[in-house]
């Protein structure tokens, strides 16, 4: 985006981005040899607004060595998060992610991460130079949906009750966690027909 | 094996020291400073070795040369290495265990610096688009055809197949959102779409909110097809069959007893249907199948959970019909059954084949006369009931008793006292393929046009807005029309319950266009063009003789005065901007003598400026009070403002020269300032060309019959409660017979609305001018202006300070 926004121009965004939701998620590629970045946009029914892609990043083997464990964290955040974040022309207050490691692009960001999973899913291990992050639980609001777990950090309570009560809104729309399943079907079949994305 | 090198008396202090020396290394800590000191003061008797430090359990792994980066073999971080990943890292670990010191003594291959960051990828073009609100299927995008010639015969074959597109174009040009002409399709974003949907809701709970109440009769219906498993509705045409049978699939799910429902019908009708659940059920996720075949076949299994309904025509079922089976529906809705009742069309063997719980038919064409159409129709409805009984095909009475518990039909007769005197409907149509290019290709010149062309105006918004319009009836090139395959439909309908169509539009080119195209009707033919003899004997023909199922009449000059009520179904082929105007076309149908209910449909192009100007004319009436009275403008370009006009196109208007603002972009403000001066001496005169000097209304400028159809329009926005009296004061020898004519007419008509009419003309020179004389109100009608300055003036002189008491007095009466 490009040039100066009016004063109006910039109030009516900000007030959509409140109403929108970002997801982050990552993936292997189908040879397994890279990692696939996505972001999708969504209102609060869960209808996808906006869908971007990464090509994928293809570390080498020496790279994969050099890097270590902390190789999917660097390519997950570092790589594919801020590109993700930065790219997209729609700019959420809200992001939510299926790795913990994308829970990074938090730091000294506008905007509010937060990593969802399944109660009982993916054991929330902080590591000693990690900040201490809240942790909640979201029933949804409509019968059908399972519950999820959120964990991150906000800047305020007021931040804190804004998001969780939209989070808690839209569970009543739409299954939150089935949002990342949707994007990494959705990345598979890019793959299958634009070999870019392979 | 190792060796103590010395013993002597401070060998106890050396190993004592040593045991130190070995701490320190396990911390990584010991400093070849602090060895060299003791050894200075032979206080160590040798320097501990690594073998030492090994022998008292730490031994170390043997290393290996190949763990260690090897220049020759890395060119760059692209190329593949052969090498155990573990080894580097232990080699680390254990180098970092002894100490920094000793790890700088170990021999160290030369290397080479390699960059091992990894590079970030690309961000993708977005690839889910923006959704207009509610709209969930992708309208923009149609697959684009080239003409071909093979052996010697021309067809329109696709430019590109999906894959090859997508193979050779990348993204970007598929960008979805994207509204180029000529766009291909189907891309990514047709692809991705039924994935990124979310499932559809399957729990919505009790309550079935109506946007209005249905009619009781309709209630039943409702009921009457939740009941039935098997059911045709055959309800005569405006009965509302298709809100009654959304109606009774929302309540199927909220019973759960349906997940998802297939809507088969005309493709005419498709983008009706779509608005009609937009309406009547906001909650569902409604998608058409449609695209290449390959996109559509793997639409067919992408929606599924993912719609709670998917629209078809009949022509895509057939085309797919074994992805369209294989997909289990809860409901599948034909509508214009009637459509398959030859049962051995490859159409109607689809549609059969369809894999639905329930099977609902919709008809408006009465069937029960035709035994071997119903029977096919039950083919589809309720195979069982006709099986290995194709005698009884023969037997009308049977085939009724048979059909009877499953078929509901509601004349309008039955439900009459029901019904208001006047339903009206607003049909939208897909454009064909070919028009939908047509008007890709206008709309996206035009805009370029306003974006780059020079002092742009509202006026050059409105002439492209002309322009659009009539692509939207019929496409310029091949002639194709949406709007008349349906109304080819419509009539087929409505003459099969014997009633007669009026057919308005605001084009006489368009109705010269639709008269061959509906011969069958003997249609006749109703404009401004016909003497007024003519005139008469047409209407008097339609009223009287049953042969004429349809007319045609020019908005215009049909759209008052006259009495037609041999007709009950009306259908605006396009829309006037001024609904007053459409409705005083309607009274032709409605009033008295009329004794059934007038069915008015207006037909609307999705996704052209017609739809774009509908949407924002009813946002309009419903957020202002005042709408009804602005809207009583003719002119679009008084009901929306110049911001909205452009807005229309994407675009914002212009800022001219201060000098030119006074004279093209407020003409009307400016002129009507000048008339209305309190000291003005002849301030109850208004002079419209004053009052729009300077309008450049030329859109109209090419039509010759302009004049009659403005001073019609001028009849009906006057509202005559404001209206003391008119006095026309004109030139007798700059009259034509027309205009004299026009004039008559304006005077009768206004004179039955209660307004005192006054015409004199006069032999002295008054200019070009032409004087309306209100009781101090300006009535703001560009078109009318134009009658003084195009079709009935010749030149553009005018006096400043018209002495109009003056000429008045000398003047001679017309009548």
């Amino acid at each position: 985006m490009t040039g100066k926004r009016s004063p109006e121009e910039r109030a009516r965004q900000d007030a959509s981005a409140v109403l929108l939701l970002g997801f982050l998620t990552f993936q292997e590629t189908a040879d397994g040899a890279g990692y696939i970045g996505s972001a999708m946009v969504t209102d609060q029914r869960g209808y996808p607004l906006e869908f971007r892609v990464l090509t994928p990043v293809k570390p080498t083997p020496m790279q994969k060595v050099l890097f270590g464990a902390g190789l999917e964290g660097y390519v997950s955040a570092e790589l594919c998060g801020r590109q993700l974040v930065s790219g997209i022309q729609r700019k959420p207050r809200l992001f939510l992610v299926d790795r913990r490691e994308l829970l990074a692009l938090g730091v000294e960001s506008p905007q509010v991460f937060l990593w969802l999973r399944r109660p009982g899913e993916g054991a929330a291990v902080r590591a000693a130079e990690e900040p201490r992050r809240e942790e909640g639980r979201v029933e949804a609001a409509a019968p059908g949906f399972q519950p999820v777990v959120w964990q991150g950090v906000f800047d305020s309570e007021n931040t804190k009750g804004h998001v969780l009560s939209l989070l808690s809104e839209c569970s009543g729309s739409f299954d939150l966690m089935e949002a990342f399943k949707r994007m990494r079907t959705a990345v598979e079949l890019l793959a299958k027909n634009d070999a870019r994305y392979r | 094996m190792p060796a103590i090198a010395k013993q002597s008396s401070a060998s106890a202090l050396g190993f004592g020291v040593r045991g130190w020396l070995q701490r320190q290394a396990a911390k990584r800590i010991a400093h070849p400073e602090l060895l060299a000191f003791l050894d200075f003061l032979d206080l160590v008797p040798a320097t501990p070795t690594l073998t030492e430090v090994l022998d008292l359990g730490m031994p170390l792994p043997p290393m290996s040369d190949d763990l260690w980066l090897i220049a020759p073999e890395i060119t760059s971080h692209d190329i593949a290495m052969p090498m155990p990943e573990l080894g580097v890292i232990d080699y680390a670990l254990v180098a970092g265990a002894l100490s920094d010191s000793l790890a700088d003594t170990l021999p160290m291959p030369e290397l080479e610096v390699i960059d091992c960051s990894l590079a970030a990828g690309a961000v993708s073009d977005n690839l889910a688009s923006t959704l207009p609100g509610g709209r969930v299927d992708g309208t923009l995008f149609f697959q684009a055809r080239k003409e071909e010639e093979q052996d010697g015969k021309k067809s329109r074959v696709p430019v590109v197949t999906p894959y090859e597109r997508r193979a050779t174009q990348g993204v970007d040009q598929g960008k979805a959102g994207a509204h180029l002409p000529g766009a291909l399709l189907p891309n990514l974003f047709e692809l991705l779409l039924p994935v990124l949907l979310p499932p559809a809701k399957t729990e919505f709970g009790q309550d079935l909110l109506l946007p209005q109440e249905l009619y009781p009769f309709q209630g039943y219906g409702v009921k009457w097809l939740v009941d039935h498993d098997a059911a045709l509705l055959a309800d005569d045409m405006g009965l509302g069959k298709t809100i009654q049978a959304i109606t009774a699939f929302r309540v199927l799910l909220r019973q759960g007893k349906a997940l998802q429902c297939l809507v088969v019908c005309p493709k005419s009708v498709v983008s009706s249907w779509k608005h009609h659940f937009e309406g009547w059920a906001p909650e569902l996720q409604v998608v058409v199948i449609r695209g290449a075949k390959q996109a559509r076949d793997f639409q067919w299994a992408a929606y599924g959970g993912k719609a709670h309904v998917i629209l078809a025509n009949y022509e895509t079922v057939r085309n797919d019909a074994d992805s369209a089976q294989k997909v289990p529906f809860g409901v599948v809705i034909a509508d214009e059954i009637q459509k398959i009742k030859n049962p051995s069309t490859e159409t109607s063997q689809a549609i059969r084949r369809l894999n639905g719980v329930r099977r609902w038919g919709l008809s408006g064409t009465p069937l029960e006369n035709c035994p071997g159409d119903v029977v096919a129709i039950f083919g589809f409805i309720k195979p069982s009931l006709f099986k290995h009984e194709a005698l009884l095909v023969a037997d009308p009475v049977t085939v009724r008793n048979r059909i009877k518990p499953y078929m509901l039909r509601r004349r309008k007769a039955d439900v009459l006292k029901e019904l208001p005197q006047k339903v009206k409907d607003i049909r939208y149509v897909e454009l064909e393929e070919m028009q939908r290019k047509s008007y890709d290709e206008a709309e996206h010149t035009g805009r370029i046009e306003l974006e780059t062309g020079e002092n742009v105006t509202v006026q050059h918004v409105l002439a492209l807005i002309t322009r659009l319009k009539q692509i939207c009836d019929f496409d310029p090139i091949t002639g194709d029309s949406a709007k008349l395959e349906w109304l080819k439909d419509h009539l087929e309908t409505a003459v099969e319950e014997d009633s007669k169509v009026l057919v308005f539009s605001q084009f006489v080119e368009t109705l010269d266009k639709i008269e061959p195209q509906i011969s069958d009707y003997l249609p006749l033919k109703y404009t401004g063009q016909l003497s007024t003899g003519r005139r008469d004997e047409i209407v008097r023909k339609f009223q009287e003789d049953p042969q004429h199922k349809a007319m045609l009449v020019s908005l215009r000059a049909g759209g008052i005065g006259l009495t037609l009520t041999a007709a009950n179904y009306v259908a605006h082929f396009d829309s006037w901007w001024n609904p007053a105007v459409m409705t005083q076309a309607e009274d032709r149908v409605h009033r008295i003598g009329q004794d059934k209910t007038v069915f008015v449909t207006t037909l609307v192009a999705e996704d052209t400026i017609e739809e774009k100007i509908q949407r924002l004319l009813d946002r309009k009436r419903h957020l202002f009070d005042r709408v009804i009275d602005d809207l009583s403008d003719t002119g679009l370009q008084k009901v929306l403002s110049q911001e909205e006009l452009f807005g229309l196109f994407g675009l914002k208007p212009r800022r001219v020269a201060r000098v030119h603002e006074q004279s093209r972009v407020a003409p009307v403000q400016a002129g009507a300032t000048h008339v209305f001066k309190p000291q003005e001496p002849f301030s109850n005169v208004v002079k419209l060309r004053d009052i729009l000097r300077t309008c450049e209304d030329y859109i109209w400028w090419e039509d010759p019959h302009f004049g009659t159809r403005a001073l019609e329009e001028l009849v009906v926005v006057v509202d005559p409660s404001k209206i003391k009296e008119i006095r026309i004061l004109s030139r007798t020898d700059q009259f034509t017979d027309r205009a004299n004519s026009d004039f008559q007419r304006f005077c009768q008509e206004m004179e039955r609305k209660g307004v005192s009419v006054e015409w004199r003309t006069t032999d002295r020179s008054i200019s070009h001018d032409r004087y309306i004389v209100g009781s101090n109100h300006a009535y703001n009608v560009p078109p009318v202006n134009a009658i003084f300055q195009g079709a009935y003036g010749e030149g553009l002189h005018t006096t400043n300070r018209p002495p109009f008491e003056e000429w008045w007095r000398s003047a001679r009466p017309v009548r």
